[in-house]
């Protein structure tokens, strides 16, 4: 599934109501402030594409809402704002730990082969990368499972490409006209 | 019938899951099944989004249930924009349901239904609601949780193969795989709970599905499947039918990932793909961090007036590189657009408006094309200026379009994005 016109147009649409909402703001502020709001309001536009249906958005909508709880309010008004801020996300962290502990006890008592050696380093490495790619995509910790991880990075990507798209146009765009 | 009696069944219990699906959290929808089982044996009165269920074939009904399940399953697709955003997202799945149950109607649910990479696996959860009443109903000591989610998860094929055989066309990847690989497992799925719970009744199930599997599906073994879990199938082999199933899921997914992170097509296996995907996805959010530290540099002095100016140049661009520098041509086909639409931006507009004068004098200054030395005066551009941005509808796909176009001509710089 390819980034279609129609949601890099609605991007683009909510991009600009989080920039207008800190239009007023902005005169006297540097770059670095400047690039946050850009970031902020461009990642909640994109999460607020999803409409909070899957897990990477609402996470986001989170994130950014410790950053910046007046811009999502206004740039989600209606749109369920309070239950997306407000909710906290389920706390998984310490289960996993205590599960990988108790694995690892059970794990001494085993027996094992050449070929289960071998089958167990493979499993140890899709884990570690399984991790990591909870770390990269937005609320991964919390989705303990495999399939839904995949199925919320499959979005995620597809949300990305379509930013970085519209932000690439805009930027050409921009450069175009003050280049010359 | 026994059919008839797990359709009646069927339909008390899902409303309950459907309450305990409104939890919002984002942990999967599997972990808080085993939440609602407890609950499994107390029926309340079936609500609206189920009482259309109350056909007699057993496959008509699992048809409609499928039907439902594809509304459901779309509703949530990206690609849907049906919906306002009612309640969270699961909670909005339910109310999907009830939303089509309305309209008992096999066919509104198939025009929704879109080819949605999610649509089997949130088929597989939401007909699991058959096997769970079933097991709940014969007040079985539900023996353990996940080997229930696998049965149902299993069942699930069993339900989503009628409905991807129904639909046919927009279920794209997941028909061949419905098809061939999934039936012998599906089938397979409701016997080991039914066994588990009555030994008689499971029998007899055995034989109907393995009737209506020869009749409908590919026969494979799973005759002889079927009948090793007929005897009492041990823990493991449920176990390991659900890690199979489990993986070609994941397998299913990665090969749309494999679509779309670039490159792709060269690694085999789970660990170096993943590692593909996360630094295609880093180097994304790279992007996005640096593009918009070059926007907030880039429009230094204006960027409250950032938005505005670049959908207006974005509407000159495409214009200018589209047609032929023709400058008259232009400005009277852009003017013509920009009278003609109507758009919510005009509100804001006429408060940029006065904002605008210092971009449009940049615009005129700029060499974006030669064709806009011969545009109007600027006059005629500032009035017609803030009309211009209400051309965005239909153009910002053209600029969002030509972003492509674009980077040829802005080769350097496109080479530093994309490192």
């Amino acid at each position: 599934m390819q980034p279609t016109s129609s949601m890099k147009e609605e991007f683009l649409q909510k991009w600009q109501m989080g920039l207008q909402i800190y239009r007023p703001l902005i005169d006297n502020t540097s770059v670095s402030e400047r690039m946050k709001a850009i970031k902020l309001s461009a990642d909640v536009a994109m999460a607020s594409l999803r409409r909070g249906t899957t897990c990477w958005s609402r996470a986001l909508i989170q994130k950014t809402a410790t950053e910046d709880n007046f811009l999502v309010r206004q740039m989600l008004s209606g749109i369920k704002a309070e239950t997306l801020i407000n909710k906290k996300l389920p706390k998984v962290m310490c289960h996993r730990k205590i599960v990988r502990r108790s694995k690892k006890i059970l794990r001494r008592r085993k027996s094992r082969s050449a070929i289960e050696e071998v089958a167990a380093k493979a499993r140890k490495l899709v884990n570690k990368k399984t991790q990591g790619l909870r770390n990269v995509v937005p609320g991964g910790e919390f989705m303990s499972n495999d399939v839904l991880l995949i199925q919320e990075t499959l979005d995620y990507i597809v949300s990305l490409q379509t930013q970085v798209n519209v932000m690439r146009s805009i930027v050409d765009a921009a450069e175009a006209g003050s280049e010359r | 019938m026994d059919n008839e009696l797990f359709m009646n069944t069927e339909l008390q219990p899902p409303p309950e899951i459907a309450a305990h699906f409104e939890q919002p959290s984002c942990s999967s929808p599997m972990l808080n099944w085993p939440l609602m089982n407890p609950n499994l044996s107390q029926y309340s009165p079936p609500q609206d989004c189920f009482t259309w269920e109350k056909s007699t074939e057993q496959q008509q009904k699992q048809g409609i249930f499928d039907s439902a399940l594809s509304s459901l399953v779309s509703s949530p697709t990206p690609s849907n924009s049906n919906f306002s955003g009612c309640g969270g997202g699961d909670g909005f799945i339910i109310r999907k349901l009830g939303n089509s149950s309305a309209t008992p109607n096999r066919t509104t649910p198939l025009t929704e239904f879109s080819g949605d990479p999610g649509f089997a696996e949130r088929a597989a959860r939401f007909s699991c609601f058959g096997s769970w009443s079933f097991n709940g109903r014969t007040n079985s000591t539900l023996p353990v949780n996940n080997s229930k989610i696998v049965n149902s998860g299993k069942l699930t094929r069993v339900a989503s193969t009628p409905a991807l055989n129904s639909l046919v066309s927009p279920a794209g990847k997941f028909e061949s795989k419905g098809k061939s690989k999934e039936n012998p497992l599906p089938t397979a799925s409701p016997a080991p709970s039914f066994t588990k719970t009555a030994e008689g009744k499971g029998g007899k199930w055995r034989r109907q599905d393995e009737e209506k599997e020869d009749n409908t599906k590919a026969p494979e073994p799973p005759k002889d499947y079927i009948h090793v879990r007929a005897r009492r199938g041990q823990a493991t082999d449920s176990h390991s039918l659900a890690e199979r199933v489990r993986r070609e899921k994941i397998g299913e997914r990665m090969k749309l990932l494999e679509d779309l992170v670039p490159g792709c097509n060269k690694v085999t296996g789970k660990a170096l793909m993943l590692d593909e995907i996360i630094n295609y996805v880093q180097s994304l959010q790279r992007q996005v961090e640096f593009l918009s530290m070059k926007l907030s540099s880039v429009n230094d002095t204006r960027l409250e007036f950032n938005v505005d100016a670049l959908v207006s140049k974005d509407v000159m661009i495409p214009s200018s590189s589209n047609r032929l520098h023709e400058a008259g041509l232009q400005a009277e086909s852009l003017s013509h657009h920009s009278y003609n639409n109507n758009s919510q931006l005009h509100t804001n507009v006429s408060s940029c408006n006065m904002m605008l004068q210092s971009p449009v004098n940049s615009l005129e200054t700029s060499t974006l094309a030669s064709s806009f030395t011969h545009l109007p005066t600027l006059t005629q551009f500032t009035d017609s200026i803030s009309q211009y941005q209400m051309f965005s509808q239909e153009d910002l796909q053209s600029i969002v379009g030509m972003g492509v176009a674009h980077n040829p001509n802005h080769e350097s710089q496109n080479m530093k994005i994309e490192l």
